[in-house]
């Protein structure tokens, strides 16, 4: 579970860009899917994030951009199993919980098409980062 | 150069003025006699002619995302511009072939971010794109963005002849049968502190200083005059859907004007002042008349770049003098209404223009009191429109000069 302070920054700076009502934001809101986020709307929510938080973003582990291509690679070399498959993954993605990772990977192999990241993705890689 | 050519018409406006965003609000001010000119909020002793509506109301933009990353100028341009194509009858889009054709000036209104990261802050103080709002193309890319244009565009950045020249290079092209729809758009903005800091600097502005009381706003923007005393810097986008005569034929529409001939030139000398004898620009108004195959006699009036600075003013005088030696076109300088429009003026002034022939007259001068040549038949107050052909002139810093001929419908 993220931090609130955390969650309340990415739903603020969310509503912001996609002029919204912060309330209408949960965690699980899914930015590329329940909203109409577009690559430029990651890089305003990212410098907006670094701006208020004072991190460094790192992309590509904030927003999962390389996500799939983990789980694809791992798939290629015979891991089939979501819980297997999120367990070799949490290196790379050290900011997500087991359950939700393993959440991601199922939802691959069932064959969900499109980003999940949500909100909650984000506000876990703050709360990662400040701690770090 | 005429030969088969296409001939050209203006088959739709659109605009957000100082004087409104509608043809029916332009001329209701330019019948009341209502300016918005204020003093400005940013820079002491300095007046400025806001646009009004904001710049998207009312369009199909106003709640669009990326409007935030558009600098005030090229919002402008894009509520014109939807307007333009609405008016023309294009609702939502233009076709896809159409040439885009956009004036645009420099992008003054900074980001206070940047500011504050050339004064040695964080770089995380901008925002992640500032750098949209200072590409002078993004005007003309969110056109086409929401009007789906897929044909050649341009970004003309002449200077002050800008937006007469997007009509001309627009007209061009369809004349030439390089395209048979064009949009010609315009829109700038200096009202910002580092607009008015600019001129303010070159001292081309109007300025009050002294212990006096000010003078009314309104009363400042004085092209021609004896007591002018600098520009009055404004701010507006204009918009004009061009489409060839065949293309007029096949929709059935009715076009506002014919778009008959167009000139430029550089008078290669000065990089603020004009010419003294204002012979580039002479050469810029003789092309175009030679262009639309006419001699000056056919000229009925004439709307001059008349800023309200002595120099420009002057040599603008000496220069109409001369070329319509044997004729007497009416004058007017419509400055005087909406003060400058920078890189959009000519363009602005060509809506107030067609907004005024369709009630059937001609804008005065405002506060022309002396006019500063008595050769001129300068328009004093309103009057009939004396005919249909008319001239635009637009001449920028860095000698850019442009001149339109243009028969209004009728």
């Amino acid at each position: 579970m993220s931090d609130s302070v955390n969650l309340d920054v990415v739903r603020r700076l969310t509503a912001a860009i996609f002029e919204c009502d912060p309330a209408e934001l949960t965690a699980e809101t899914r930015l590329m899917l329940d909203l109409p986020c577009e690559s430029i709307d990651l890089l305003e929510l990212s410098t907006g994030l670094a701006r208020a938080c004072g991190v460094n973003m790192n992309d590509n582990a904030a927003f999962l951009r390389s996500l799939e291509f983990h789980f694809a690679r791992l798939q290629r070399e015979g891991h089939t199993e979501a819980a297997e498959i999120a367990a070799l993954c949490g290196p790379e993605f050290p900011h997500l919980a087991p359950e939700r990772l393993t959440g991601l990977a199922a939802a691959w192999l069932a064959g969900e098409s499109g980003p999940q990241l949500s909100l909650g993705d984000v506000a876990a890689y703050l709360d990662h980062a400040r701690r770090g | 150069m005429r030969g088969a050519a296409e001939r050209v018409f203006i088959t739709g406006m659109g605009c957000v003025t100082p004087l409104g965003a509608t043809e029916e609000s332009v001329l209701d001010a330019l019948t009341r006699g209502r300016t918005s000119f204020v003093r400005s909020p940013v820079l002491e002793g300095a007046v400025c002619c806001p646009a009004d509506p904001a710049p998207l109301d009312g369009t199909s933009a106003a709640r669009w995302r990326r409007r935030r990353y558009l600098n005030r100028g090229a919002a402008l341009m894009l509520g014109a511009g939807l307007r333009a194509a609405r008016n023309a009858g294009f609702a939502d889009a233009l076709p896809a072939h159409a040439a885009l054709i956009t004036a645009t000036g420099p992008m003054l209104d900074m980001d206070p971010g940047v500011s504050a990261v050339a004064r040695g802050g964080p770089l995380t103080d901008t925002d992640a794109l500032w750098l949209l709002r200072w590409l002078p193309n993004m005007g003309g890319a969110a056109l086409a963005r929401h009007l789906d244009i897929h044909g050649e565009g341009l970004v003309l950045t002449t200077a002050c002849a800008a937006g007469l020249q997007a009509l001309g290079e627009g007209m061009r092209r369809i004349r030439f049968g390089l395209t048979d729809t064009a949009l010609a758009a315009a829109g700038d903005s200096r009202l910002s502190p580092g607009g008015l800091l600019g001129y303010a600097r070159a001292r081309a502005m109007y300025r009050h200083a002294g212990p006096d009381a000010p003078p009314a706003p309104e009363s400042v923007s004085r092209p021609f005059d004896a007591d002018r005393s600098g520009f009055v810097p404004g701010e507006g986008g204009a918009a004009f859907v061009l489409e060839s005569e065949t293309r007029v034929r096949e929709r059935g529409v009715t076009p506002l004007a014919e778009l008959l001939g167009f000139g430029a030139s550089l008078d290669g000398g000065n990089l603020t002042a004009p010419d003294p004898e204002g012979r580039f620009a002479a050469a810029a108004v003789r092309g175009a008349l030679r262009d639309a195959g006419l001699e000056p006699a056919a000229v009925d009036w004439a709307a001059a770049h008349g800023t309200g600075t002595v120099l420009n003013d002057q040599a603008e005088a000496r220069m109409l003098e001369t070329v319509f030696a044997d004729a007497r076109p009416a004058v007017t300088a419509l400055k005087s209404w909406i003060g400058h429009g920078a890189a959009a003026c000519g363009a602005l002034e060509l809506v107030l223009l067609l907004a005024a022939a369709k009630a059937g007259f001609i804008p005065a001068v405002r506060n022309l009191r002396t006019p500063c040549s008595s050769h001129l038949d300068f328009v004093r107050e309103r009057r009939s429109l004396p005919g249909r052909i008319g001239l635009l002139e637009s001449f920028g810093f860095g000698g850019q000069n442009a001149a339109l001929i243009v028969r209004l419908a009728g």
